[in-house]
């Protein structure tokens, strides 16, 4: 049904075409069949008016020949003088029939008064005179009416003749019609061969349009799936109408790329101007210490009163400057993490116990969830270990007294996850906007690089770190990375086996 | 001449030697000679009476064609001669016409009204054709003919129309004749020159 309604253009498209060449032939059988029902009409009209004028002349000759006792002693020239007398009078009321007398061998009193010279013919056409004479031959067999049809190469031809008496001359008419082959029949077949050209071209016409659209489509279609797994990626050129679209698409994802690196240059600028700002902070507050220490330890050597205190108050200091450094190489470390497929479970009873006394210390209870045994996953334990430890430390720092976190793994998409929630009073949105930014803490004592240096310690191998926004308290949320290709086939399989 | 002689030894010896008892068919009459039928109507437009202008003008006419003849059949145009003759003889009826309507009808008395509307008709039929008649006539003389003949067919239609059938015979009668004059003229003019030897009379 989908791809019906996605190739619903196509389908229109292809509809309309076959509307087209219905209605185009149907256009053409109608107009076909009208010409051949005019022609009829036309035919049986001249026919009729054929009969009425050989039957005219025919009266007109007996009453001629009737009242003139010295008619059949005249010569034919002068014969023919009177029966062009009575051929023009007669026919003058027969537009378009030319006609006359055939006696033996002879045409006599031929006359075509309405002929579209303006004057009247008087020579019979030399083309049709055979017709003419196998026509009379045959009206004298028959002593009857007799008319003929016939489809010249110019004009359609219908011929009447009827003897006058038995041993008189043949009366014969004739008319010509526009026929097939005349100017306005080779005209209209051009305009019926146009039609259906014109018909098949829309047609034609009308599919590539659909086509082309629909390859255009699927081509735009295609290419915005691969901009959405790569960025980079561009949609095909081309040089139709949704070329305008997919150069609008790319310029619009071309303006969003400068964007967001405009933007990462600016995250980078202010990330690394709170950088130095914490990090200035941190050190002057030992150095002060440290510098107001040495102060006192050389006026109390003066005085010869140097105190222990003192000293430890410097070392102290020193070793605080120690782990600001190591938290920060950290950050930017160059060690290579090495994961490994292992048990995940072992390495989070292993952290818990770690943080235990701290916990009693602050009656909070840590609760580890150990439904989820046999789930493994893809990772360096040592870095895993470092930044759940931070997340439970920061968990129990966050947790009222009496308060629970709580330590769960599971399987998410195929990949294990680690959750740890706290019941404390969670995270404001500003919070969590900054929450993994170097030196960034809501703690007096907290150097703001613990979640920083976890997410990075995550993600540089493959994982990741998440803060989830949580109705009872906080939720971080440990993505162990994935599986890479290279491993087993099986182990693959095993592993899909258990996610399901 | 010598045609005339035959036929003649021809029907007596027919006449001898069928057996009586024995009824056949007359013999079809003998037509005059060219000359004499000329000579005769030129005697009857002599004496043949001018009752009005109309008849007066159509002696006029006969005569002047007769004597036309008279001169074709001297050139030896024997059928030219003829059909001026008969085109004289058409012209000549038209005075008796005029004549006719003098005395209230001719030797037949009034014709009954069905056969005068039959008449009438073929005579509209035939003034259509006296235009082309006199185009093929080129006879100047003849010019006024057709106008002739129409203004007699309408004195004919206007006399049935009043009941007066003795006029409206006639002067359609002297219409048809106008026309049969033409006609003649028209194929007197028609005949080839000389051509007396293919000439059928």
């Amino acid at each position: 049904m989908n791809r019906l309604l996605e190739n619903r253009l196509v389908l229109q498209l292809l509809l309309t075409s076959a509307a087209a060449l219905s209605l185009s032939a149907i256009s053409v059988i109608l107009i076909t069949d009208a010409v051949r029902n005019a022609e009829r009409v036309v035919l049986g009209e001249a026919n009729r008016t054929i009969a009425s004028a050989v039957v005219e002349l025919k009266e007109q000759y007996r009453y001629r020949t009737s009242s003139d006792s010295s008619w059949q002693s005249l010569p034919a020239h002068a014969r023919d003088i009177s029966l062009r007398g009575i051929t023009q009078t007669v026919l003058r009321s027969y537009p378009g029939i030319e006609g006359g007398f055939y006696s033996g061998s002879d045409f006599l009193g031929y006359a075509f008064p309405t002929h579209d010279t303006g004057s009247s013919k008087t020579d019979v056409p030399s083309a049709e005179r055979d017709l003419i004479v196998l026509l009379t031959k045959r009206s004298v067999q028959t002593n009857a009416l007799t008319e003929q049809v016939i489809r010249g190469k110019a004009d359609l031809l219908v011929l009447g003749a009827v003897p006058t008496s038995e041993r008189g001359p043949i009366v014969w008419t004739m008319k010509r019609l526009a026929g097939r082959a005349t100017p306005d029949a080779w005209r209209r077949e051009l305009l019926l061969s146009i039609l259906a050209a014109a018909a098949l071209a829309s047609i034609a016409g009308s599919l590539a349009t659909g086509l082309s659209l629909a390859r255009g489509v699927a081509q735009i279609k295609s290419g915005l799936s691969q901009m959405e797994r790569n960025f980079e990626c561009r949609l095909p050129q081309r040089s139709d109408e949704l070329g305008v679209i997919s150069r609008s698409v790319n310029q619009m994802a071309r303006v969003r790329g400068e964007l967001e690196l405009e933007l990462r240059r600016e995250d980078r600028l202010r990330a690394l101007g709170r950088l130095a700002a914490g990090l200035a902070h941190e050190i002057r507050n030992p150095l002060n210490s440290i510098s107001l220490t040495v102060q006192l330890l050389e006026r109390r050597l003066d005085t010869n009163t140097i105190r222990r205190e003192d000293l430890r108050t410097v070392r102290s200091e020193v070793e605080r400057l120690s782990v600001l450094l190591n938290d920060l190489l950290d950050l930017q470390r160059s060690r290579q993490p090495r994961p490994e497929l292992q048990p995940i479970l072992p390495v989070l009873k292993h952290c818990v116990s770690l943080v235990e006394q701290q916990a009693r210390m602050q009656n909070v209870t840590v609760q580890l969830e150990e439904a989820s045994e046999d789930i493994t996953g893809f990772f360096d334990s040592q870095e895993l270990t470092q930044t759940i430890v931070n997340l439970l430390l920061n968990a129990l720092e966050a947790s009222p007294d009496g308060g629970l976190v709580h330590v769960r793994v599971l399987l998410r998409d195929g990949l294990a996850q680690v959750q740890v929630d706290d019941d404390g009073s969670g995270l404001g949105m500003e919070q969590q906007e900054h929450l993994f930014e170097p030196f960034y803490t809501t703690k007096p004592a907290g150097t703001g690089l613990g979640l920083a240096v976890s997410r990075e310690l995550m993600r540089s191998q493959g994982g990741d770190l998440l803060y989830v926004a949580s109705e009872t308290g906080a939720r971080f949320v440990v993505q162990l990375p994935e599986l890479p290709p290279e491993l087993p086939r099986s182990l693959h399989a095993e592993l899909n086996h258990t996610d399901r | 001449m010598n045609g005339q002689i035959g036929l003649f030894v021809a029907a007596l010896l027919i006449g001898v030697l069928l057996p009586p008892g024995i009824q056949h068919p007359p013999l079809p009459p003998i037509p005059p000679k060219p000359s004499d039928r000329l000579a005769e109507i030129l005697r009857q437009t002599t004496a043949t009476k001018a009752v009005d202008k109309t008849a007066q003008l159509a002696l006029a006419y006969s005569r002047a064609f007769a004597e036309s003849g008279e001169d074709r059949l001297q050139s030896g145009q024997s059928f030219a001669a003829d059909r001026m003759a008969e085109a004289a003889d058409a012209l000549l009826h038209v005075a008796q016409h005029q004549q006719h309507l003098q005395t209230g009808g001719g030797p037949k008395g009034p014709p009954p009204p069905a056969p005068i509307q039959d008449q009438l008709q073929r005579t509209y039929f035939r003034i259509q054709q006296a235009d082309y008649f006199l185009s093929q006539a080129r006879d100047s003389r003849a010019a006024s003919f057709p106008k002739w003949s129409r203004d007699f067919y309408q004195l004919a239609v206007r006399a049935y129309e009043r009941h007066d059938l003795v006029a409206a015979d006639e002067n359609a009668k002297s219409a048809e004749d106008i026309v049969r004059a033409l006609e003649n003229l028209a194929q007197a003019a028609a005949s080839p020159q000389g051509g007396a030897g293919k000439d059928p009379l």
